[in-house]
């Protein structure tokens, strides 16, 4: 099966006054259709660049160097800006962190999930209205016809983010980008909401890129993941496997700052770079406590895991990019 | 330096494992009634922010309140600290009720008594460099100046994993988990017994977010603090704390050894809370919480939690929940417990 999207060898550069810096640097990344991939990284790592790359909405001062975002097999990134808004918001759409300021407050919720009808499928002013309804009804916001007229000041966070996503599903996109969604929530309607999406997902069949920085959230929601630092991806594997054997040390200081009662927790060291002054060799030897000379020298890439105490094909797909991966 | 406070404050003579702080009753409403109008209109409106909260921090451990938004978390904290005025309630720290304490008695007090804030960015004068914000409640309560602060200061930094080198900084030079360290310094800074941390850590990176929290609790063991931890996250709860209190809606729903709570909860929410963290290894459907999390406006009598609650039943809403003890140490408040 062909994959739907296709990031391949993506570098994206931002100019600034004085500086001009590497935010992603070849990153190749695939996502098949009905699959739900995490790309886990912090603040700074370039996770947000990349979804917004995709979605060809990268601040104009991001410049895209390299590299090619295939999506059913056309380069998006060769669309003219016409060509693209028929892409988004109905093939691909997205759904944000915050969505107090994704949402227009001057317009009622229920207008901004019908235009999404008006827009992508001229579909008329009150059969818009309609499906809008039913489509706030499917993602579950009580009294669907009462919530249409309400502005996003007047309504819960949570509530906010159902709105979103029923605009971003109306069109059935083969496609969600979902950055952060549940950030901003707390833990009891973060939980309804990855259920939701989960149901959703299920029902629709489209693929979803998860963007988190939360690996318990990604664990519980994904199937693949990949773990990006500093621009770069440093591991990309099933989540059970790589989840319960990272190759990168990295995953595995992110896995262990997790807080666990009545074990230690084993933070990572320091900081991450000064994006306009990368570390030589892998950008992570500075932090990593199995640093080797070569590190600061070389750069890794990355290369397949495969594990010789594994029986079956757990390690499928496991790359890393490590010159001392964990697991060899 | 200057004087062991051990050997003269009144916190040396609480023993470990006593009360060092015991709230009692404590009480805030907010009236959001608006003007004259709106009143005549719509009636009044309170916020029953906190409502009759009670607990015992003992010397040398950890206290976490957890809840999420409107559960009244950040509130208890501020009215501990006398941050903002309480209507009603005891808070007894170091054997005196704060809450009556003239402003210059109270000032002495939060000497031992410091708050560490959710939002580095805004805890931290911008305007000033780490020292000014560090020293400045070394001058203020030691009287220290000059070289003599400075080396003061950067003990501090040293005792928060930062050096001498960001004494000149100011704040926007640092990095978020930076700031939250100096907000930690600034904190220690006195001297303090007792440390209320009201999400230290919510605004940080997973990473970073380890090294501090790593950091408070050496810290704790260390200087022998007691601490609030304020957090909505029982992950972190679990990790820092030796007793747990749950709030909903501004009432305490549950509190008890971190052990207990999370391996015996007796409380419908405390429950659903647990099974709504998310976890690296979960599959099976997780029982799922109706409704979300509301400030209590004129709450009727009865629960607080009774809408959401998957236990509900009539008597639920009908007067005053009594708070039935389970063990010694763990307590309940529902009827269906």
């Amino acid at each position: 099966m062909n994959p739907l999207l296709q990031v391949e060898d993506l570098t994206v550069e931002f100019h600034t006054n004085a500086n001009r810096f590497r935010a992603v640097e070849g990153l190749s990344l695939s996502i098949h259709p009905g699959e739900i991939v995490g790309l886990v990284g912090e603040s700074g790592s370039g996770k947000t660049v990349t979804a917004l790359c995709i979605m060809r909405l990268a601040d104009p001062r991001a410049e895209i160097v390299s590299g090619r975002i295939c999506f059913r097999e056309e380069n998006l990134l060769a669309k003219s800006e016409a060509e693209m808004r028929l892409v988004r918001g109905r093939r691909i759409a997205m759904i944000f962190q915050e969505p107090m300021t994704a949402l227009n407050p001057s317009y009622t919720v229920g207008d901004q999930v019908a235009e999404v009808y008006r827009y992508h499928l001229n579909t008329r002013r009150s059969e818009a209205k309609q499906r809008a309804i039913e489509m706030l009804d499917r993602v579950k916001m009580p009294s669907p016809r009462a919530m249409y007229g309400k502005y996003a000041h007047e309504i819960s966070g949570g509530m906010r983010q159902r709105v979103m996503i029923a605009a971003a599903l109306a069109c059935k996109p083969d496609l969600l980008i979902a950055d952060e969604p549940t950030t901003a929530l707390d833990v009891s309607i973060q939980a309804q909401i990855l259920t939701l999406l989960r149901e959703l997902q299920r029902e629709m069949g489209m693929a979803v890129l998860f963007v988190s920085h939360n690996l318990e959230v990604v664990a519980e929601l994904c199937k693949r993941v990949a773990v990006i630092y500093g621009g770069k991806l440093v591991e990309v594997g099933d989540v059970d496997a790589l989840f319960e054997r990272p190759a990168h040390p990295y995953t595995e200081g992110l896995l262990r700052s997790i807080p666990r009662r009545r074990q230690t927790l084993r933070p990572i060291a320091g900081t991450i770079f000064e994006p306009h002054a990368p570390p030589s060799g892998c950008r992570f030897h500075p932090r990593c406590p199995y640093v080797q000379e070569s590190c600061k020298e070389k750069t890794p890439i990355l290369r397949q895991v495969t594990d010789a105490r594994a029986q079956d094909n757990t390690h499928a797909g496991h790359s890393v990019s490590c010159h001392f991966p964990l697991i060899q | 330096m200057y004087a062991d406070p051990q050997k003269e404050s009144p916190e040396a003579k609480i023993a470990d494992h006593e009360p060092l702080l015991r709230v009692r009753g404590l009480k805030k409403y907010f009236d959001t009634s608006g003007g004259v109008l709106s009143r005549l209109l719509h009636g009044r409106s309170v916020i029953k922010a906190v409502d009759d909260v009670s607990f015992d921090l003992l010397k040398g451990e950890t206290l976490a309140l957890v809840g999420e938004s409107g559960s009244g978390k950040s509130t208890t904290a501020r009215l501990i600290a006398r941050l903002t005025p309480a209507d009603a309630g005891e808070v007894i720290f170091l054997g005196r009720d704060t809450l009556r304490l003239s402003f210059n008695e109270m000032r002495r007090v939060r000497k031992s008594l410091q708050i560490v804030f959710q939002d580095p960015f805004a805890s931290l004068n911008p305007r000033m460099r780490v020292e000014e914000n560090i020293g400045r409640p070394v001058t203020l309560h030691f009287g220290i100046r000059g070289a003599a602060r400075r080396s003061k200061v950067a003990h501090l930094l040293g005792q928060v994993g930062l050096s001498a080198d960001h004494l000149g900084r100011y704040p926007n030079e640092l990095s978020g988990g930076q700031r939250q360290r100096v907000a930690i310094a600034r904190a220690l800074a006195t001297e303090p017994v007792l440390v209320l941390a009201d999400e230290p850590v919510s605004s940080l990176d997973v990473s970073i977010q380890a090294q501090v929290l790593h950091l408070l609790q050496d810290l704790k063991a260390r200087l022998n603090l007691s601490m609030i931890f304020i957090t909505h996250d029982l992950s972190v709860a679990e990790y820092m704390a030796d007793h747990i209190a749950v709030l909903y809606g501004g009432k305490l729903m549950e509190l008890g050894p971190t052990d207990e709570i999370l391996e015996r909860p007796r409380h419908p929410y405390t429950t659903a809370l647990l099974a709504a963290r998310p976890g690296l290894h979960r599959s099976a459907a997780r029982r799922l919480l109706e409704g979300e999390p509301a400030a209590p406006i004129n709450p009727p009598p009865g629960c607080r939690f009774v809408d959401r609650c998957p236990l509900r039943i009539a008597a639920c809403k009908e007067g005053d929940i009594p708070t039935l003890r389970v063990t010694p140490g763990h307590y309940v408040a529902c009827i269906r417990a």
